[in-house]
């Protein structure tokens, strides 16, 4: 029985990205809400019959255990990588922002990530299999901007977890992040159609905007064997970003 | 805490593959580290608001030595 990769939030942006990536090699769980779109997602990807669809609404939390458990045992399989992609943005300033808004961004950014690392990484659900995890994170846990603070928390609160795990689940299994700057998605095209903003940002990306297939590109690496002795790390993927002053 | 219950909490705590019974040594189990131990400590004082020693802790040989921290 081969390893599936499960990946979340793989009905667009980077999470699809990732999936018709991954798909060249290797057996694919696609996650996400919407079915039709994760439908476009398999459709894109190689070998499409070869991968499966799981949906769940990450942002209830205390559903994903149950769910995934069941979805892993009726599918009977294994899941040998995980690549948690789905994620939303928020921009508030501190009084702005309401505690339920607060709460969405840190339940799908990071409780999801810890609920679905918990349930793949439990025995009896899922064994030894698990041997890959990749989270995609944000250079906004390390530099932010007014606005950012509960996006940036929920993100920090990612890279935090993804070392500390890595610890705890070595030698078995690998944990790394993936932190991109601003990548064209439609996540981000509210922020990329104002022109004020667009000019602003465009002399800090050295080297342009990422495209969603730079952070695929870096997954295969990730989650491949070139990258066996890499654990606990975040790769920053901003074409320049964090470095320009 | 009746025995059953214990022993889901223990198997929950320590993510074993098989089920555990009360005779087991921990000296078996992989699981059993200073990790766990500290999360047992942890769960005794959630369940009783009584912290035990970690010194007591590691004389436990048994899951049945645990389960008296909690009866």
């Amino acid at each position: 029985m081969e390893n599936y990769v499960l990946i979340s939030g793989a009905s667009s942006g980077i999470g699809r990205a990732i999936a018709v990536t991954l798909s060249k090699t290797y057996p694919l769980i696609l996650g996400g809400r919407n079915v039709e779109r994760l439908e476009e997602t398999r459709a894109m990807c190689s070998n499409s019959d070869a991968h499966i669809l799981w949906t769940c609404d990450l942002s209830e939390v205390e559903n994903i255990r149950d769910n995934l458990t069941a979805f892993i045992k009726a599918s009977d399989l294994k899941v040998g990588g995980f690549v948690h992609s789905a994620g939303i943005n928020f921009f508030s300033n501190l009084n702005g922002a309401r505690l339920e808004d607060i709460r969405r961004v840190m339940d799908i950014n990071f409780f999801a990530a810890v609920e679905l690392l918990k349930t793949l990484t439990a025995k009896r659900i899922n064994g030894k299999n698990l041997r890959n995890v990749i989270l995609i994170s944000s250079i906004a846990a390390f530099k932010c901007s007014k606005g950012e603070a509960f996006y940036a928390a929920s993100k920090a609160a990612v890279n935090t977890f993804a070392r500390v795990m890595a610890d705890e689940l070595a030698p078995n299994t690998r944990v790394n992040t993936i932190n991109p700057g601003i990548v064209r998605t439609p996540m981000m095209n509210n922020l990329l159609g104002d022109a004020v903003h667009l000019e602003q940002y465009k002399r800090k990306y050295l080297l342009g905007f990422c495209e969603p297939q730079d952070i695929a590109d870096m997954s295969e690496f990730l989650i491949s064997d070139k990258s066996r002795r890499i654990t606990g790390q975040h790769f920053v993927v901003d074409g320049g970003a964090t470095i320009a002053l | 805490m009746n025995e059953e219950k214990f022993l889901a909490e223990l198997e929950e705590i320590l993510n074993v593959e098989e089920p555990l019974t009360m005779e087991t040594e921990l000296k078996t189990l992989v699981e059993w580290d200073s990790l766990t131990a500290l999360m047992f400590q942890s769960f005794v004082y959630q369940t009783t608001k009584n912290a035990p020693a970690p010194a007591d802790i590691r004389k436990a040989e048994t899951i049945r030595d645990l389960y008296e921290f909690v009866k």
